[in-house]
């Protein structure tokens, strides 16, 4: 018997038409970390939030099977005792804005032996282990809000952590943050689990992070459990996860490759053995690096192509502000295609809401098509530079598919068979025709993500800054919406990406504009820019994996793509037929 | 900026040092003076009693008037409405049916300096306790802890409904939505365009609070205890038995010895 035990389980939520999660099985051993993945909508928060018995107890609907907690079965609790759980097991979400609820750091460790009675003079103690637990020792009165995303979530661990429970779920806890928080949370994470504290569970969309922290792993699918065991073992059988849509990480695609050509007999899962194993074909010359044939365009320079955004020594604060940006100077040129990159509080959104006037420069001048912007009214940007927000619930707000992309466009006076004509394109574009009357809210999140662009394309601007495309998207909703992006490019229009994600960059962008302090740290061609250890080391973001691994393989050049790494492998046949020495 | 720092100011004073609920019996008793006597001499004496409160907490000056300074217009308002409508006393000037007597102006600017000097008292309170120090105090002072606990849930999450409203309104400008322009109506309409976004965002918000709540133990159990909670020292102690005893010095000099007032019929 297990920590966890989860017999036959399943899970339908009220009015809805399919399970949640079908009879599912597993158990936990005490003190190990397990984690739960799969793609969007494959039941991971659902299972979370039955383990804290938030799931049937405050968010209804039909379960059966048997799920029991450090012994404790959740059918036991009701919707007045389930917070008492919280003595066995805590939790930590996916959004650190809605889940600190004191005035200060301090408060909020408070929070939770508070509310289980436990004594002041106790709670003083707790506190300062917990702040020492999670680093955050010097902002002990720092209010929440203040804090970044990373730190935000190291807080909700030390708060979780502050009821001693034997166990904490995580769901999620990364995905919303930048490089340096994601980096933050899973290594406090790894030492929870090191240091045998408590056991753990974490869910992910993407397996890269937690493959390597994981003694037990989770393969859900569709509400249902498709595959468990020791990551390594689940991982052996990569064509059957892949199925799932499941993000396969490219120190496993890499050694799955050496497996089919016959130079290995298994699948790494962690970027250090990967490389290990394939320095090791190296050394015995069954594997070389060469240059790749047919590389990814990453042209940066303008080729005969007219600016279309001119940034001249551009400073901007808010009132009674320290500069947000300082002294930018920039050229953005026609059908350029750029990865705005830096860390949360680099400037890079700041700049970017200088492309459609969203915001003034306080020094300095912004030309759009030549033109000086000082004065420019919104809605003249808006024919010209189209934004779509991160979050696509941010804009969305009509009763229909129709009257959201018609309403930019009837703001700027189009109306009749021409604006009907508009938006008919719009939504062609993004593959939504034939949903003009459905209420937005009933879409999905990758819908509502190209909504939103639609929303955008409408008022037909030559220019479109997308805000992080791939937030909380699995693989194959980013990839969905990064080919839309790409076709949007190859009509024509200038293209500018706000993102973190380092993969998405190096896969599709040309120029990647890098930021830190306000200011523009390196612009370069993308693989000029995946090129510069030193400049990704400063600004604190890394290449992708597949990067790294042909990087530590000595690669003759930067590689930016699996297809890259597949042309540059080259197995020896000459080599491998040869007898052994 | 967000609202959670627009009040405190963080220094190293005995005021900021005093325990919340000693500074909120403070303000009890500037709000009892205020309202025991209607002679300006009398508010002025009160009035400065809190610039000394306040520079005692080394709060700086311009900052705290500038936070005073939207009540400061209304105070005068107030004062001149009573101070126009005199009957007794000596008449200094008239128009109409208005006129002005010396004791009407005395009492309109007591009636003034009362706002006046009780929001000044506020404020310094505001300023020199931090939010969850007040919230404290306030449970100390009784204050059931649901409602203090919603208190301090507004406190924290305004500024991230202000962000979320912020970016609302950004993302409807950027598809040329002017909302400063057009008749009230057409206002209203195409506030829609902001409200409904945003009514979802914070339904979506409470129902993620409401989960993260229950996993914290919330409502767990009928009673919780306070890390904060601690007795009043004795210098505190003093402190409270000296602040009643000064209000009931005042309430003595108003009624027995019918001092402070230029209106000794009226509060």
């Amino acid at each position: 018997m297990g920590i966890i035990n989860v017999q036959h389980l399943s899970f339908r939520y009220k009015n809805a038409s399919q399970n949640a999660l079908t009879d599912i099985n597993f158990s936990v051993d005490e003190g190990k970390l397990t984690a739960v993945l799969g793609p969007t909508n494959a039941g991971k928060s659902t299972l979370c939030l039955s383990l804290n018995g938030v799931v049937p107890h405050m968010i209804s609907g039909t379960m059966k099977g048997e799920l029991s907690v450090c012994g404790v079965r959740t059918s036991e609790v009701n919707a007045e005792t389930v917070a008492q759980l919280t003595r066995h097991i805590g939790a930590v979400f996916q959004n650190p804005e809605s889940q600190l609820f004191g005035l200060s750091v301090e408060e909020d460790i408070a929070f939770g032996p508070e509310n289980l009675r436990v004594p002041p003079a106790e709670i003083t103690g707790v506190i300062d282990e917990m702040l020492k637990l999670v680093g955050l020792s010097e902002f002990r009165r720092r209010s929440p809000y203040l804090l970044s995303g990373g730190q935000k979530q190291r807080v909700a661990i030390a708060s979780a952590m502050a009821m001693h429970p034997e166990v904490i779920v995580l769901d999620e806890p990364v995905s919303e943050l930048d490089p340096v928080g994601k980096n933050e949370v899973l290594q406090i994470v790894q030492r929870l689990n090191a240091e045998g504290k408590v056991t753990i569970v974490i869910a992910d969309h993407d397996p890269e992070q937690t493959l390597s922290l994981a003694q037990q792993i989770l393969i859900l699918d569709k509400g249902r459990l498709l595959a468990k065991g020791d990551p390594y073992d689940v991982f052996q059988d990569i064509d059957r996860l892949r199925k799932t849509g499941l993000k396969i990480p490219a120190a496993s695609e890499i050694t799955n490759w050496m497996v089919e050509a016959g130079l290995s007999s298994h699948i790494e899962i962690s970027e250090e053995s990967a490389i290990n194993s394939l320095q090791d074909l190296i050394q015995k010359g069954f594997l070389s690096l060469t240059t790749v044939k047919s590389k990814r365009n990453t042209q940066a320079e303008p080729q005969g192509r007219q600016p279309v955004i001119e940034i001249q020594r551009v400073s901007f604060h808010y009132p009674e502000g320290q500069n947000v940006l300082c002294d930018i100077s920039l050229d953005i040129y026609e059908n350029d295609y750029i990865g705005l990159v830096g860390s949360n509080g680099s400037g890079k959104t700041t700049l970017a809401k200088h492309f459609n006037h969203i915001l003034e420069a306080t020094e300095g001048k912004v030309l759009l098509n030549g033109k000086n912007m000082h004065g420019m009214r919104i809605s003249d940007a808006a024919r010209q530079v189209g934004y779509v927000y991160q979050n696509p619930d941010h804009q969305i707000f009509a009763r229909t598919v129709f009257d959201e992309v018609a309403f930019g466009p009837r703001n700027l006076g189009y109306s009749g068979v021409e604006l009907n004509h508009i938006v008919e394109e719009a939504l062609a574009f993004v593959g939504l025709t034939g949903q003009e009357a459905v209420e937005p809210f009933f879409l999905g999140l990758g819908q509502r993500q190209r909504l939103a662009v639609a929303s955008v394309l409408a008022m037909r601007p030559e220019i479109l800054v997308v805000d992080e495309p791939d937030t909380g998207q699995d693989k194959a909703g980013a990839e969905e919406m990064m080919r839309l992006i790409d076709r949007l490019h190859a009509a024509g229009k200038t293209i500018i990406i706000i993102s973190h994600n380092m993969e998405l960059i190096a896969e599709h962008v040309h120029r990647v504009i890098a930021m830190s302090g306000g200011r523009i740290k390196m612009d370069a061609d993308t693989r000029s820019f995946f090129s510069d250890s030193n400049v990704l080391q400063q600004i604190s973001l890394r290449p992708p994996q597949v990067t790294r691994i042909c990087s530590a393989l000595h690669s003759p050049e930067t590689i930016l793509t699996l297809s890259e790494a597949r042309s540059s492998l080259q197995v020896e046949r000459s080599n491998l037929e040869a007898p052994c020495p | 900026m967000p609202l959670v720092t627009r009040f405190y100011i963080d220094r190293s004073s005995p005021i900021h040092q005093m325990d919340a609920r000693v500074k909120l019996i403070w303000v009890l008793v500037i709000f009892l003076a205020v309202m025991t006597f209607n002679h300006p001499l009398y508010h002025l004496a009160i009035f400065l009693s809190i610039l000394a409160a306040a520079a005692a907490a080394k709060l700086p000056m311009r900052i705290l008037f500038s936070r005073v300074k939207a009540i400061i217009p209304l105070g005068i308002l107030i004062a001149a409405m009573w101070a126009i409508f005199g009957k007794e006393g000596v008449i200094l000037w008239k128009w109409w049916v208005f006129q002005i007597t010396d004791i009407s102006l005395q009492y309109g600017i007591s009636v003034g300096f009362r706002v006046i000097s009780l929001v000044l008292a506020l404020f310094v309170v505001l300023q020199s306790t931090e939010q969850a120090e007040l919230l404290y105090g306030l449970i100390g002072l009784k204050m059931p802890y649901n409602f203090a606990f919603i208190i301090t849930a507004i406190f924290r999450f305004a500024p991230t409904i202000s962000g979320e409203a912020d970016t609302i309104r950004e993302a409807q400008r950027t598809r040329a939505m002017d909302f400063e322009t057009g008749s009230s109506i057409e206002r209203i309409r195409k506030s829609t365009s902001f409200l409904v976004p945003l009514i979802i965002r914070v339904l979506k918000t409470t129902l993620e609070l409401s989960i993260a709540l229950s996993s914290k133990a919330y409502g767990a159990y009928p009673t919780r205890t306070f890390h904060r909670q601690r007795p009043l020292d004795q210098s505190e102690k003093i402190l409270v038995v000296a602040l009643a005893g000064c209000e009931l010095l005042f309430i003595i000099m108003r009624f027995a010895w019918g001092l402070g007032a230029v209106v000794p019929d009226s509060i």
